[in-house]
């Protein structure tokens, strides 16, 4: 006789081997929150990282900055304690009254000479510092810092210098110089955008699925803003990141929407309607909506209209289109290019975005009243979009100036996952705000 | 590509319509799963909640190779050991020397007219430590090395509480048969 445990093994084996029991509802309710939790931390963590790369970015640009200015080839300067009497230096053996010198970045130690190093040539001009009492004065004034730094003279020494001195003396514009503060640059801007958005959809290929379904979308309201901060590299470009948000969205046409569905869908079954556009499939979640499509087969659902017609039915008829909406945290990284430097300036801009997923809607409104549909499935959670455009700054003083930036933005990736797709939207938005330069 | 591989990469880019498709569609054979393990619908319930959370969370893991459905039961079966390890680790599992034989001879047991929901309640009916090796060793198919690496327990414990096990379980199968036959006769 064969081995009976083994027998007993075979036996609840096979008895239990297509066995199922269909779980509590609770357990699916449980475990959908921990999904969109661990989703979520996801997401900030992928946020985290993104904006570490503009961080980053500064970070390096600003070492980079100090670290250029610092080991700067020419002209340079540098001290030694060679005093000359207080009130006059000395530049090429010829005595120069100065009535004032500041020298806001310089040595703490006692002054001395300067030595200029032009840049390409062996040259090298010795311009006598006063003494330690003209530093003491402007120490006591002014903030000193440690480190080499640059010559700033009045423009009345300018005038009385021959040409060559003028070309050291007039290395820092007049209208920088002040007793107190020295000569600070202000490298960092914080800047407040809005912009309203023209968004639409376009897609590559003859047979492409998302083709066919964008003739029917229209562009929606659509809107971008939020904050960011510029470092101001050099003098000519800077790198802008910050947080927008943005909300983007499209109308899709020929969709006749009704409400009063909900006294029909118990009786009949699942109540879900599937709407293709090119940058997804709405799904319906409010069951007292029906919707049919009057052009061609973009609506999936069980109620097809050889088998429910929502006249004969009494549904009441809302709208002839279906609102569909994004929204969009958006981390930019972009550089700035400053063409004319002005009263009026003109930058150009270009750059890349890293967009994370936090929102999408669909709905239809009557008479300004939103109902809402559903959501649109199948969405990328992040997507990366490419900015170019142009910025008008206006400055109203050394500080606050005006930022009107007309931007196009070009979605390198799609938004949805609709099988053979490519739809890559892009939008037009003229960004405007203040920017305060710190 | 397949509808699962496809469903996968919808949970995979958070898709929570895939994520619940993949549920309703897995969920019945794997709580079958679940309560063979537990003693109870609770602990059932907690093991199923733990299960298919690891399964979302491990499914980059999946490596499209072998079955999905066995990558999915292999989860669930190691998350009731979890449970397991954590709620008895302080008992000791009996050794061979204090089983005691049946009193019934089970070869003469007619195990005929069962159903794998009876099955399933002769299973639940064991000590835990009985149904956790039997599971292992009979359903999944695991040795008594590896059963005994999973419990840290010994591969002769093992051994002693699989036999223990189909003695109860024989016992119990003999008790079912004859009550059914005894409501089947009047």
């Amino acid at each position: 006789m064969a081995d009976r445990g083994t027998y007993v093994d075979i036996f609840f084996r096979n008895g239990l081997k297509e066995f199922e029991v269909l779980p509590p509802p609770e357990v699916w309710n449980n475990i959908q929150p921990v999904l969109r939790k661990k989703q979520r931390s996801l997401n900030i963590l992928r946020f985290a990282a993104i904006a570490a790369i503009p961080i980053s970015i500064s970070v390096f640009s600003f070492w980079l900055t100090t670290n250029i200015s610092k080991n700067f080839n020419g002209p340079s300067i540098s001290l030694n304690q060679d005093v000359i009497p207080a009130g006059s230096y000395v530049f090429k053996n010829r005595l120069i009254t100065a009535p004032k010198i500041e020298i806001p970045v310089i040595s703490n130690e006692t002054a001395g000479s300067i030595i200029i190093n032009e840049k390409n040539s062996s040259e090298q001009i010795n311009l006598k510092i006063p003494s330690s009492s003209l530093f003491s004065s402007f120490l006591k004034e002014g903030k000193p810092r440690k480190g080499n730094g640059t010559i700033v003279a009045r423009s009345d020494l300018v005038e009385n210098s021959s040409s060559a001195e003028k070309k050291y003396l007039s290395l820092i514009p007049e209208n920088s110089l002040s007793a107190n503060t020295g000569n600070v640059v202000n490298r960092w801007t914080i800047s407040a955008l809005a912009s309203p958005t023209y968004f639409s959809s376009t897609s590559f290929g003859k047979n492409d699925a998302s083709t066919d379904l964008a003739k029917n979308e229209k562009p929606a309201v659509s809107y971008a803003g939020g904050m960011a901060f510029s470092y101001k590299v050099n003098k000519r470009i800077s790198i802008r990141s910050g947080v927008y948000y943005s909300s983007v969205g499209q109308k899709i046409t020929g969709i006749s929407t009704y409400s009063g569905f909900r006294s029909y869908y118990a009786a009949k079954g699942s109540s879900e309607f599937s709407l293709q556009t090119s940058n997804g499939t709405i799904v319906s979640t409010n069951n007292d909506i029906f919707l049919r499509d009057n052009i061609s087969g973009r609506v999936i659902t069980r109620y097809s209209s050889d088998v429910f017609n929502p006249a004969k039915a009494d549904l009441t008829y809302l709208n002839n289109s279906v609102i569909q909406n994004f929204n969009y945290l958006e981390v930019p990284v972009v550089f700035k290019f400053k063409a004319i430097d002005s009263k009026i300036d003109l930058n150009l801009i270009g750059g890349l975005s890293y967009n994370m997923l936090v929102g999408n809607s669909a709905s239809t409104y009557v008479s300004g009243v939103k109902y809402s549909i559903g959501k649109t499935e199948g969405l990328s959670p992040v997507n990366f979009s490419s900015s170019f455009g142009l910025g008008f700054e206006y400055n109203f003083s050394g500080k606050v100036s005006l930022n009107i930036e007309p931007t196009l933005r070009y979605y390198l990736t799609p938004l949805g996952g609709l099988v053979g797709s490519t739809a890559h939207p892009y939008s037009f938005g003229v960004f405007s705000g203040l920017s305060y330069k710190f | 590509m397949s509808d699962i591989k496809q469903i996968i990469l919808g949970c995979l880019d958070g898709n929570r319509r895939d994520q619940e498709l993949l549920y309703r569609r897995h969920s019945s054979k794997l709580f079958a799963v679940c309560l063979q393990y537990s003693g109870n619908d609770e602990e059932a319930r907690d093991i199923l909640q733990e299960g298919f959370i690891k399964i979302f969370e491990n499914l980059h893991h999946y490596k499209h190779e072998g079955s999905f459905e066995g990558w999915m039961r292999r989860i669930v079966v190691n998350t009731a050991l979890e449970k397991f390890r954590s709620r008895h680790n302080l008992y000791r599992i009996d050794d061979i020397d204090t089983i005691t034989e049946p009193e019934s001879d089970p070869d003469n047991e007619d195990y005929a007219g069962l159903e794998a929901i009876d099955l399933l309640y002769i299973i639940r009916e064991l000590p835990p430590k009985y149904r956790m090796v039997f599971n292992l060793y009979a359903i999944e198919g695991y040795s008594h090395k590896e059963i005994g690496k999973m419990l840290h327990i010994s591969e002769g414990t093992s051994k002693s509480n699989l036999s223990r096990a189909r003695i109860i379980l024989q016992r119990r199968v003999g008790s079912y048969t004859g009550l059914k036959k005894k409501v089947v006769n009047g």
